[in-house]
């Protein structure tokens, strides 16, 4: 508790990081902004609040973006201490019943297929004869996509090139399969020996941010033995927000145990996000043949706080012969679509005012195509333009590429 | 003396007013509104987040009949403590009140609601041509309504003046609930007494600001950045002199020392000298050969008094490059140490040396960590005291002790931009002889004779 007790005591209040937080710019309360959170947080530890009912609900107002950190002068890990009280809180309190069945579900890879398949089955076959439509967090039923056939495991070829170990993470296995598969194709066309594995587990963020970090601790476990069972050049994700998982999430996780802390220290440099390997390509353009459509790209979170992978997505899209790309973001500031974690389960008021505001952003472009790099984002914006009523489409910048390989 | 009990009643009348949702009192909510970019803290009793101005003179009547107090907060971002409920009762948070009501481009205008972020004006302004020229260190988060309280000025100052210069007109809620309207469209206006520049100013003694409108200006088209360092202030002080002297006006003409300029390197990493004693960033905007001109000019000033390394931007992304170097200041002096105070004395320019040298002398003899930041053309200096404890805040306000009386001796100004509140109160002898002290504290009992607004400020 120092540690967060630290933090919050070393706010200056100077403000910068009220307009950065996606959250107050929606409310315009301090309580839910940074400041204000840490300034919660400072209360609770000093005993000062009367109970932890309105901490705990603050707490959750949180998309876990880290655009407060960025933004912040001082560099103050804001999300790192929401973070560590939240931990302290599902000490007391547990999940509640939404999280206790994700838990069921993602903690072990046997229920996690089986629950993609019933839901494909289900879901897929119902979803557009449903006379009614339900909401589904920010989003609706009907605004949902379907389901595409889950990503299968590919083994090395061994044919001499460099060996890619692709974690794929769970929406890119089971709901975005084809985005899953595209990253394959075009990993492969470049020139990489590519592996999949059907033991992969969870990166367990949806758990870790709840505070449960115990119950992530075995499917962390067993990534790091996976990750470390041979040799790969790099372990390439199509979602920065597993990525952070490995790269910040996990340490703290095994923060006392030096084994495994080890192996993550080691596997870190070969850690990267795929638009991150693919900007280096120099050949990449040759691959690539004309695409006349007009493109914009929206900022996951993850990459633009968490990863600084900025510059590499423009790159990329750039690189394509024939695109015509729009800028709908000349800040590089992120700037959240409203998903986060669970975010729009808890306040699918605000995750859907975020999710439109972004629409706007988007038609202003003129942009046939939006372009993003996380899937959790993808779902976000694309069911957030369905809803709007546009057909602008939604696409991960991997897609993209796979569609004009030669 | 007003009472400061708000009981169940009052907090149901209230919520008559403004709705559940937008009246706030647990004590959760009170803490987050106990605050602001000062030290000291203290708690309302309710919080109310107003979207018409209609609301606020039902408020404010209702204050008047049940005698309970009223302070203003924009973002609570100053740095003086002015926003904070001195002597509690209800915080009036203008967060939620923040739409654009007009835009005139053909006479160059703008009317908003007094909760508008001036960074968020100027997006709305993307595209006319037009802009606000009033550029602080906070512009991404303060408030026109706080700026206008604190006649908030900034980096452009320079070229531009302060809030003060582009007020057309405002409205407010007089302490008796009475709406008013003052100024006119024009710029020129000698009808009555000047109550845009009274209000401006007044830190929310006087009335509660609820629309503003602003003089808009043509955004010009080009931009030039020259970054000097200098191994000697005094070099650099004179430099500033005579580009004063020039008769060229430069938007920004800024300055940092040392520390600030180690604090940016250590955190920011881009190259600055790390043994000079200041920079001087300097930035020209206008048409294009104007600046090419005036550039020509002023780099044979800051050529001729000695620079140690001298750099001009080529281009756009060149000048916001440099610009880095000012602008991490604030930022990468604060991360040395978990306070910072910045203070906000000014001088007549020509005084800008010495004026450094004790300064610099000051924190040496009292061994309190310092980051000298200014805008320099204005004469407008930011020293950045670095404390971690309670003995080093001590030391902090023998420094200013000790300084304020050359200030003031001298002609200057012991807050040029920041405002008293709380924080400067303490100073304000070395500044305001009683007499004019009195006559504040008699249009102040003329506005609000009860002592409703914004009450513990620098006139109690
Ligand atoms: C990092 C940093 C940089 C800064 N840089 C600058 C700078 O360059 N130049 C500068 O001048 N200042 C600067 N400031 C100080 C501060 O940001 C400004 O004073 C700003 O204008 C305050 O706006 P706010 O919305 O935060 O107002 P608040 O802090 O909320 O309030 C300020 C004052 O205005 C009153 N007030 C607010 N709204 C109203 C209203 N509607 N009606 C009547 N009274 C009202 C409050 O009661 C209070 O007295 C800086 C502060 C920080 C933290
Ligand atoms: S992580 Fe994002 S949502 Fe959470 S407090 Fe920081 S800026 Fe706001
Ligand atoms: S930006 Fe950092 S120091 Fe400033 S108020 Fe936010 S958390 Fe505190």
């Amino acid at each position: 508790m120092k540690e967060t007790a630290k933090i919050a005591d070393s706010c200056l209040k100077c403000g910068f990081c009220l307009n950065a937080c996606p959250v107050y710019k929606e409310l315009r309360e301090e309580i839910v902004s940074p400041r204000g959170k840490l300034r919660q947080i400072k209360a609770f530890t000093a005993g000062e609040l009367p109970s932890d009912k309105i901490i705990r609900k603050v707490l959750k107002n949180c998309l876990m973006c880290g655009s407060c950190f960025k933004n912040c002068p001082s560099s103050l890990a804001t999300p790192h201490a929401i973070q560590k009280l939240r931990e302290e809180l599902f000490g007391k309190y547990g999940h509640d019943f939404i999280k206790r069945g994700m838990k069921y579900v993602l903690s072990n890879n046997k229920t996690r297929a089986l629950s993609a398949l019933w839901a494909r089955i289900v879901y897929n076959n119902f979803r557009d004869s449903l006379p009614f439509d339900l909401p589904a967090g920010a989003l609706t039923v009907k605004n949902m996509p379907l389901l595409a056939q889950p990503l299968k495991a590919v083994d090395f070829k061994n044919n001499g090139n460099k060996k890619v170990f692709y974690f794929a993470g769970c929406v890119d296995k089971y709901v975005f399969g084809d985005t899953g598969r595209c990253a394959a194709r075009v990993l492969d066309k470049l020139g990489y020996d590519v592996m999949i594995s059907e033991d992969e587990k969870c990166c367990g963020i949806p758990l870790i941010i709840s505070g449960d970090i115990k119950a992530v601790k075995k499917n962390a476990e067993a990534n790091i033995e996976l990750l470390t069972r041979q040799y790969y050049d790099y372990i390439v994700f199509t979602c920065p927000t597993c990525l952070t998982a490995f790269k910040e999430k996990y340490y703290d996780i095994f923060k006392e145990d030096g084994v495994f802390k080890n192996k993550l220290a080691e596997l870190e440099p070969k850690l990267i996000e795929i638009t991150g390997l693919i900007a280096k390509e120099k050949k990449l353009p040759q691959l690539l043949g004309a695409a006349g459509v007009k493109v914009t790209y929206h900022d996951p979170c993850h990459m633009v706080n968490s990863l600084d992978t900025v510059k590499e997505p423009r790159e990329i899209i750039k690189a394509l012969p024939g695109v015509e790309y729009v800028e709908m973001n000349p800040e590089l500031a992120a700037s959240c679509c409203g998903s986060g974690g669970f975010y729009h389960v808890y306040f699918p008021e605000t995750a859907l005012k975020l999710g439109l505001k972004k629409v706007k952003n988007i038609k202003k472009t003129g942009a046939e195509i939006v372009l993003t790099a996380c899937p959790a984002c993808k779902l976000q914006i694309a069911g957030s333009l369905k809803r709007a009523g546009s057909d602008v489409k939604t696409m991960h910048i991997i897609e993209l590429l796979d569609r004009y390989l030669k | 003396m007003l009472t400061n009990q708000l009981n169940s009643k009052l907090i149901a009348l209230l919520e008559g007013i403004f709705g559940k949702e937008r009246v706030k009192t647990s004590k959760e909510e009170l803490i987050s509104y106990s605050y602001d970019g000062f030290i000291k803290e203290c708690l309302p009793e309710a919080v109310v987040f107003p979207l018409e101005t209609e609301e606020i003179g039902q408020l404010v009547k209702l204050a008047n009949e049940h005698r309970f107090y009223l302070t203003s907060r924009g973002s609570g971002t100053n740095l003086c403590g002015s926003s904070v409920p001195k002597k509690g009762g209800v915080v009036v948070c203008f967060t939620k009140m923040e739409k654009i009501l007009e835009i005139n481009t053909a006479d160059r205008y703008a009317v908003v609601q007094a909760g508008k972020i001036l960074e968020d004006l100027q997006k709305d302004l993307e595209g006319t041509g037009l802009f606000y020229p009033i550029d602080l260190g906070s512009s991404r988060i303060a408030t026109i309504g706080g700026a206008v309280a604190l006649n908030s000025g900034g980096m452009r100052a320079l070229k531009y003046g302060v809030t003060r210069d582009y007020i057309l007109g405002l409205k407010v809620v007089l302490p008796d609930g009475q709406v008013i309207k003052t100024g006119v469209l024009t710029k020129k206006n000698v009808v009555g007494y000047d109550l845009n520049s009274l209000f401006c100013g007044s830190e929310g003694t006087l009335g509660i600001v609820t629309e503003v409108t602003v003089k808009l200006m043509i955004k010009p088209k080009n931009t030039k950045v020259l970054l000097n360092h200098y191994q000697d202030i005094g070099n650099a002080c004179t430099a500033v002199n005579e580009i004063m002297a020039s008769g060229i006006i430069p938007t920004a003409l800024e300055l940092a020392d040392n520390l600030v300029i180690n604090a940016v390197e250590e955190y920011v990493k881009i190259g600055l000298k790390k043994d000079a004693a200041a920079f001087l960033l300097i930035e020209l905007t206008g048409d294009k050969e104007q600046v090419e001109r005036d550039s020509k000019v002023i780099e044979a000033i800051c050529k001729k008094n000695n620079p140690s390394r001298f750099e001009i931007s080529k281009s756009a992304e060149e000048s916001e490059k440099l610009w880095l170097a000012r602008k991490s200041g604030f930022g990468s002096m604060a991360r040395y140490k978990p306070v910072c105070i910045a203070e906000d004395v000014t001088v007549p320019v020509s005084r800008l040396a010495e004026t450094i040298t004790l300064i610099h002398e000051l924190a040496k003899k009292h061994g309190v960590l310092q980051g000298l930041l200014a805008h320099a053309g204005d004469g407008n200096l930011h020293p950045h005291f670095l404390l971690d404890s309670k003995e080093e805040e001590n030391k902090a306000d023998a420094i200013m002790d000790e300084l304020m009386p050359f200030i003031t001796g001298i002609g200057g100004t012991i807050s040029g931009e920041h405002g008293v509140g709380i924080g400067k109160k303490k100073f304000l002898h070395y500044q305001l002889e009683k007499s004019q002290l009195d006559l504040m504290r008699r249009i102040k009992k003329l506005f609000d004779p009860e002592g409703v607004l914004n009450p513990g400020s620098f006139l109690d």
